[in-house]
């Protein structure tokens, strides 16, 4: 019986690892990039990437039947981001500032993604999710508002004032 | 009236999003022709959103955490292993503990370890809880008596053994 239950638990922990690679392997670069995009540093990018598919590694090792989507990744990225923009904003110690430290890097030969960046940098972090989740992650306003546990009336409203803020930032002609 | 603002704004952002109506496009247009707040916002809301398009079309950085969250997986399971570990050890700590503390409570001699504990019968336990009798050294004159006995009792057996024969 012990022994059922060892190999029971096995079972469900190698099944678990499996569906993390290949999670992982699916959307380990669009959840980065959008990460980066929100907290607007890579390496801390990177950091809350890892967080989250390790969050959706003890889920899967809770309950195997469990299908995890891409959207529940976002929002568990999303959360992440937040949580930690919230505790940047508190103790800016925490990390440097997104754009006072370079934060993308040489590589970054666009002037768009610059610019995008800088008008992104000037959003409050519940527009942040919502012009990301839709604009940047493809997501429809009813899509994000599920993922953000919100009405689709309200994503769109803060799209709407995002957009008024980025647009001066973009230099958008009225 | 803000609230009623709020339902054009709703429509701004369908229309920078591309989810809008043709009916939604006239009414925002005309609402955005009396409002300062809305005006330009039917073509800045899709131009931004192209920006942002642009931007993650143009991205060149390629993030790789593969490595990162397996690393993390085994140090997860590294962690819960200990857990159990420390549980393991908690629970027998507390098992011994309860038991000294039974064994003290029910009158067991209380320098008795746990190893001389589960070493003892349950026989040798009774006799150890049974209330000691004192034992004096015996008396010369007592000594007397019982061989006086002894001496007397013997061959009045043997003369009744004898008898008995006789009769079979
Ligand atoms: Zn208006």
């Amino acid at each position: 019986m012990i022994g059922q239950v060892q190999v029971l638990g096995l079972d469900r922990t190698l099944d678990a690892q499996y569906r993390i690679e290949r999670l992982v392997l699916e959307h380990q670069s669009r959840l980065a990039r959008y990460l980066r995009r929100f907290v607007g540093d890579r390496d801390v990018a990177l950091d809350l990437t890892q967080e989250v598919f390790l969050s959706a590694y003890r889920v899967l090792c809770a309950d195997p039947a469990r299908p995890l989507t891409a959207g529940w990744l976002y929002k568990v990225a999303t959360n992440r981001a937040i949580s930690y923009l919230r505790r940047r904003k508190r103790s800016p110690e925490v990390a440097t500032p997104i754009e006072a430290a370079a934060p993308f890097r040489l590589d970054e030969r666009s002037a768009i993604s610059l610019d995008v960046q800088s008008a992104l940098a000037g959003l409050g972090r519940e527009q942040l999710a919502c012009v990301l989740l839709t604009m940047y992650a493809g997501y429809s306003s009813q899509e994000a508002a599920a993922i953000l546990s919100i009405s689709p009336e309200a994503v769109r409203q803060r799209v709407c004032r995002a957009v008024r803020s980025m647009r001066r930032t973009l230099e958008v002609p009225a | 009236m803000s609230s009623n603002h709020a339902r054009f704004e709703a429509v701004a952002g369908a229309i920078a999003l591309g989810e809008a109506s043709p009916s939604e496009h006239a009414i925002f247009s005309a609402h955005a022709q009396n409002c300062s707040r809305c005006a330009g916002l039917e073509r800045a809301g899709p131009s931004v959103a192209s920006f942002v398009h642009t931007a993650l079309h143009e991205e060149t950085w390629r993030p790789f955490v593969r490595e990162a969250v397996i690393s993390g997986i085994e140090s997860l399971h590294v962690a819960s292993g200990r857990r159990t570990a420390l549980w393991i050890c908690t629970a027998v700590c507390v098992t011994l503990f309860l038991n000294l503390v039974l064994a003290a409570h029910v009158g067991l001699p209380s320098k008795a370890s746990t190893t001389s504990l589960a070493r003892t019968s349950p026989r040798q336990n009774l006799v150890a809880r049974m209330p000691q009798v004192r034992r004096h050294p015996p008396r010369a004159a007592d000594l007397a008596v019982l061989r006086a006995t002894q001496t007397r009792l013997k061959p009045a057996l043997d003369v009744e053994r004898e008898r008995a024969f006789q009769r079979e």
